[in-house]
């Protein structure tokens, strides 16, 4: 990426005969040295392709699609302003999501000028937790979520802790790892799994709140 | 990855999420393949915690940014140097 880029404007000949490692070396130099065109072009090739993705995530961080537009300028911005920490060829995704995730937190909560609202209970049992107090499957019976509409299940991912939809968002919507997950995020990997699975217990507490509520399923 | 091979129920079930999120591995899955093969009601729970994912995949709604926003960003980054 980096040499086909950098090829435009310094003439340099296809390294046809380096070796695979030379070339990974190429690809992930720092790109502090690079002209605006060539920080352009990586901007368009690595950073946008992941916008509406960005977007998405911003969306259910904020459910406010103004500030979640704010958000993802914000982040692309940073990202434009600190290209040259940014290595050509890694997980310019993951980095993105980090970008606008500290954003968020930096920037978006002050100007709500209002805490997130997390149960302290909440807190407690996934703070920097490995995981000790494994609580079980919630199991909810297939037939009970299909019938559920997409208004619902925003309406379900809106009512839990923003720290624990994150990461339904970060796994089962953009399918990143727990290791990337813990590097967005800045959390060890088994504050991942716990958070995830609370997350996923607490939505389906919702879903099936939901299904008794609309009378189809007895309680 | 957590490094638990899986013996019984009990382990399967806390082995279910990390391997559907691909947390996994080789020799984990293939320990937690054979128990949920051999074991009707942890089958049961894989494959309704692997259709959970599934629908929260499908219906959690995956959003496009509007083209004006898009315009304003490229036309903000071609200010900056």
């Amino acid at each position: 990426m980096l040499l086909s880029i950098s090829n435009n404007n310094t003439n340099q000949q296809p390294m046809k005969n380096q070796s695979a490692k030379q070339e990974l070396k190429e690809d992930i130099r720092k790109v502090s040295d690079l002209s605006k065109i060539d920080k352009d072009k990586i901007f368009e090739s690595e950073f946008l392709p992941h916008v509406d993705a960005l977007y998405t995530f911003a969306y259910h961080l904020t459910y406010n699609e103004d500030d979640a537009n704010d958000l993802v300028q914000e982040a692309l911005l940073k990202a434009y302003r600190f290209i040259s920490s940014y290595n050509i060829g890694t997980n310019a995704k993951a980095w993105l999501f980090k970008i606008l995730k500290n954003a968020f937190i930096n920037e978006y909560r002050k100007k709500a000028k209002r805490p997130f609202k997390v149960d302290y209970e909440d807190i407690v049992s996934y703070h920097n937790s490995e995981d000790t107090s494994y609580v079980g499957f919630l199991d909810l019976r297939e037939d009970i979520f299909q019938g559920i509409l997409g208004d619902e299940i925003v309406t379900a991912l809106n009512s839990i802790p923003v720290d624990f939809r994150t990461v339904v968002v970060l796994c089962d919507l953009q399918g990143f790892t727990y290791e990337e997950m813990a590097k967005i995020i800045d959390i060890p990997i088994g504050t991942v799994r716990s958070r995830l699975h609370r997350a996923r217990n607490m939505l389906k507490e919702k879903l099936k709140a939901y299904a008794e509520k609309s009378g189809y399923l007895s309680k | 990855m957590n490094g638990r091979i899986v013996h019984n129920c009990a382990e399967c079930e806390k082995q279910i999420e990390q391997i559907l999120d691909r947390a996994c591995s080789s020799v984990e899955k293939t320990h937690f393949l054979q128990h949920i093969e051999s074991c009707p009601r942890c089958m049961g729970k894989y494959q309704r915690e692997e259709s959970f994912k599934v629908f929260l995949k499908n219906r959690i709604p995956q959003k496009r940014i509007s083209p004006t926003i898009l315009s304003s960003i490229r036309s903000q980054i071609r200010g900056e140097r």
